[in-house]
């Protein structure tokens, strides 16, 4: 019975025992600097069962066990316990049960002391002027933490630049980031930039954190890169610059852009409207050297007050010596000369002809500038002269004019021409092309003139010692007219001097070819012609004798000696539709003309060609159809 | 006076007009070319249709034949024309070959059909013209004429080559229109001679010839021609025309623009007429 009762009682202590609820132990937070309050808490029921709890908590740092009671309220007993060590803690609370004096224990919490974390002196800006200025700050990350903080940084919205970008900073140490504005921004918005840091701070909350906020507008003067025309360029040519500039909230009063040339300082003055975006002028290049546009100055008024900013471009612009040239070429028998000028920019050409100044009418031709000056019939000089606009860089030709009295042999010096008795009337206006110097340079370019009929070409020979280079080039057929055997070959000598080579050029169709060394090379027509007492035509050709749908017809002359010709057209009215009358020479092709059938009908037409030894004398004639049918 | 209104008025519209008009040897009578061309106003019988269709009328029945060596013989044609008379109504056709003869391929055909009708002294007349060739593939146009007796002056007013229109084998093949030729003509009769002119505004050309009949069978003949077109072109022709029954023949010899050839390039026309009913 005595050992019913005791199993009855133990019975009793056991359901009693059982009956007691007790909640899982919490600590939180998990994470956090030593000093900062953990609190742990636990749930038991019912309360009236608990006979007394105890937190045991151990440290590993110290590998000590500590004893704690709790704060109880209702059915929870709570602890604070504020660590003083870095170390890793476990928790663990034991109860004793009233009745039973029973032993229970809870589960094991942990938290930790031993963490990265981040502190930061955040910065917050406010910018209310936009300008192209960089504007930076400087933020001071630390470690506070006992272990290695890392991170990285990044901008939102873009806009800001960051150094570092990423790296790890040591327990107790100290980074100091650099904020930069890096972006455009236009008056007239506000900008709201934030620089942040994402860190491994276990802690809540405190995985990102704000270095900088950045505000920026919207008053402000922004100006765009300066745009320019050419880096490289030749004297004599503009170089054109442009900018764009933003503003909102203030008005320009001036712009001021500064070159530093090989001259001093030049200074130019851009105005500006109200509204206006663009602004765009131009250097002239007049000097070789290097032109840099080193600043920008726009004066404003901002608030009531007058300011200023400086932009530095610090562009700079080489300018060669210009490539400019200038040539006269002699019109044989005439008193014209025609002006070929080469120029990036557009000349204006006068001719000094004694007291008169004459400012010529100027044609592009591809990359020429032409220009034709009919001369007075008196000695003396002329001058053409080439000025550009907005410079003072000048080009200048000049030849002369002699009165050659009486039939005597005429020679001019430097192995040039050599003119025959007689070879002018008595008296005569004899112009002469001369380069400046001593009369020795004195260099007969009149009549027999060089008639440039092709482009200048220099070919330098890369071998040592320089070899025979085969030059090629491509003249103008019509210039030529047939006169192939006329076609000469003049080298460049004394920087605008042509001397005439004994090279003869070889001719197929409007190529000629030669060998040369290096050096600058034209060719050249000279177009005289010896009496002949006898002419005949050897052939007449027409090319094409039928010419179907568009196209040009030739007509090619082949005599048997230096002659004169007449050539005339005729449709079979008897209606003289082209005539022209010139010089054929003994060689294999005149070109005596060119028919552009397109303002003729179609139909059969007659070419008549006649020669002579002069041209008021025909010794022969022939003809020959050909048709048009377009 | 009124003469002279009238060349005053012809001498006003010499302003050509330059326009383009049909390539062709439009003037294939030996009588013609001796006289510049000046026969517009003139009854030359068959002739006439490759001149002014009106100029059929005169009267007889006649086929004519001109053989034309022109620019030293480098371009002949051949002119076969004929015409009856029908009371006042005249009819009348043509064919005119042209080809060059140095070496090289091509023929013109014109073809005419006329008709004409005489009002007293004065005549209207009208012609179709087709045209086809080695590198023509068709052709066509009308002329119309007038003549009209004023005493002892002729005045003919002709539209040539009206609604004119050729299309050529070139590649693709084009198709030509022609202004049309306003031409007007005149002549004087004196007691053995007669004063032409003609002036055709389109084409630019102006001329004036002569007749002077030395004997009833024989007539020497002169004229001077301008054409004011690209570049003025002059000639002086000469002529004789001998006349036995029913029988013409004509020879022309004209001096190019003498002054610049010299006598090389001049062209030698000879013409023949058979009236069926006899006279000239």
């Amino acid at each position: 019975m005595k050992n019913f009762v005791i199993f009855l009682l133990i019975l009793c202590a056991a359901v009693s025992s059982f009956a007691i609820q007790i909640g899982t132990l919490t600590a939180s937070p998990t994470f956090a600097l030593k000093g900062e309050p953990i609190t742990l808490s636990i749930t038991i029921a019912p309360a009236t069962e608990v006979g007394s709890t105890f937190l045991m908590l151990y440290n590993s740092s110290t590998e000590s066990t500590e004893m704690y009671v709790p704060t109880i309220s209702g059915n929870t007993y709570t602890w604070i316990y504020t660590p003083q060590y870095v170390s890793n803690f476990r928790a663990q609370v034991k109860i004793t049960l009233k009745s039973t004096s029973a032993t229970l224990l809870s589960n094991v919490a942990t938290f930790t002391t031993d963490i990265p974390a981040a502190s930061v002196n955040s910065t917050i800006a406010y910018v209310p002027f936009i300008t192209n200025a960089t504007q930076t700050w400087n933020v001071k990350a630390t470690n506070i933490g006992s272990k290695s903080l890392t991170f990285t940084t990044f901008s939102s919205p873009s806009g800001l630049s960051i150094f570092p970008e990423n790296g790890s900073i040591q327990p107790g140490k100290s980074l100091e980031f650099k904020v930069n504005t890096s972006g455009v921004f236009f008056p007239g918005s506000i900008y709201r930039l934030n620089a942040l840091m994402k860190t491994n701070d276990p802690r809540e909350n405190h995985s990102q954190y704000l270095l900088a906020s950045v505000v920026m507008g919207p008053d402000g003067l922004l100006m765009s890169p300066v745009k320019i025309s050419s880096f490289h360029a030749f004297v004599g040519s503009d170089v054109n610059f442009s900018f764009s500039i933003w503003k909102y909230g203030i008005n320009l009063n001036s712009i001021y852009v500064f070159w530093n040339t090989p001259k001093g300082q030049k200074i130019v003055s851009l105005s500006s409207t109200p509204t206006q975006k663009q602004f765009s002028s131009f250097i002239s290049l007049t000097a070789p050297g290097t032109y840099t546009l080193s600043q920008i100055m726009v004066n404003y008024m901002y608030n009531g007050t007058s300011n200023s900013t400086t932009y530095y471009p610090n562009l700079k612009v080489k300018a060669m010596n210009s490539s400019n040239s200038m040539n006269l070429n002699l019109v044989n028998g005439s008193e014209k000369v025609g002006v070929c000028l080469k120029s990036s920019s557009t000349p204006t050409v006068y001719a000094i002809d004694g007291s008169l100044k004459k400012e010529l009418y100027v044609e592009k031709f591809k990359t020429m500038w032409v220009a034709t000056y009919t001369y007075l019939n008196v000695p003396g000089p002329v001058t053409i002269l080439a000025t550009f606009a907005g410079t003072s860089y000048t080009l200048s030709r000049s030849f002369k004019r002699y009165l050659v009295v009486g039939a005597h042999a005429v020679y001019f010096d430097g192995g040039w021409a050599f003119l025959k008795y007689g070879t002018f009337a008595s008296p005569t206006i004899v112009s002469v092309f001369s380069n400046s110097g001593p009369s020795k340079s004195l260099y007969y370019k009149g009549f027999l003139s060089l008639n440039q009929v092709s482009n200048v070409v220099s070919l330098t020979s890369e071998s040592s010692p320089s070899t025979t280079i085969t030059y090629h080039l491509i003249f103008n057929q019509s210039a030529v007219n047939g006169l192939y055997d006329n076609l000469k070959v003049y080298e460049l000598t004394g920087g605008d001097f042509w001397k005439l080579l004994s090279t003869s050029p070889e001719v197929v169709n409007d190529m000629a070819t030669f060998g040369a060394k290096t050096g600058t090379y034209t060719l050249g027509l000279a177009a005289n012609v010896n009496k002949s007492s006898n002419p005949k035509i050897v052939s007449l050709s027409i090319v094409p004798r039928k010419l179907i749908g568009c196209g040009e017809v030739k007509f090619v002359l082949v005599v048997n000696e230096d002659c004169y010709y007449k050539l005339s057209i005729y449709d079979m009215r008897d209606r003289m539709i082209a005539d022209q009358s010139g010089k054929a020479l003994k060689t294999l092709g005149n070109l005596l003309y060119v028919l552009n059938p397109a303002t003729i009908s179609n139909g059969l037409y007659v070419v008549v060609v006649s020669v002579g030894p002069s041209p008021n004398s025909i010794t022969e004639s022939v003809s020959k159809s050909f048709v048009i049918v377009r | 006076m009124k003469r002279i209104f009238v060349m005053i008025f012809m001498l006003l519209l010499s302003v050509a007009i330059f326009a383009n008009v049909v390539d062709e040897i439009n003037d294939p009578s030996a009588y013609s070319k001796a006289m510049a061309g000046a026969i517009y106003a003139l009854y030359t019988g068959p002739q006439s249709i490759a001149y002014n269709p009106a100029g059929m009328a005169n009267g007889k029945s006649s086929i004519f034949f001109s053989h034309i060596e022109h620019f030293l013989g480098v371009i002949r044609s051949e002119f076969l024309s004929g015409s009856f008379k029908f009371k006042n109504f005249y009819g009348g056709g043509a064919i005119q070959y042209t080809h060059p003869t140095d070496q090289f391929g091509y023929d013109q055909y014109k073809l005419t059909g006329s008709v004409a009708y005489k009002m007293g002294e004065n005549a209207v007349g009208m012609s179709l013209n087709g045209w086809f060739g080695s590198d023509i593939k068709s052709g066509i146009s009308m002329d119309f004429g007038s003549i009209i007796k004023y005493g002892k002056l002729n005045l003919a007013a002709v539209v040539k080559n009206a609604f004119a229109s050729i299309t050529w084998a070139s590649s693709p093949s084009t198709t030509q229109t022609y202004t049309p030729e306003l031409i007007v003509g005149g002549s004087y009769f004196g007691k053995k001679y007669t004063l032409n002119t003609y002036l055709n505004f389109t084409s630019g050309e102006l001329g004036f010839g002569t007749e002077i009949s030395v004997t009833s069978f024989l007539s020497l003949l002169g004229g001077y021609r301008m054409t004011f077109y690209k570049t003025l072109s002059k000639e002086v022709s000469v002529g004789m025309r001998m006349r036995y029954p029913s029988l013409n023949i004509v020879i022309a010899y004209v001096f190019e623009n003498s002054l610049k050839f010299g006598d090389l390039l001049n062209p030698f026309y000879v013409s023949l007429t058979y009236n069926f009913s006899g006279g000239i």
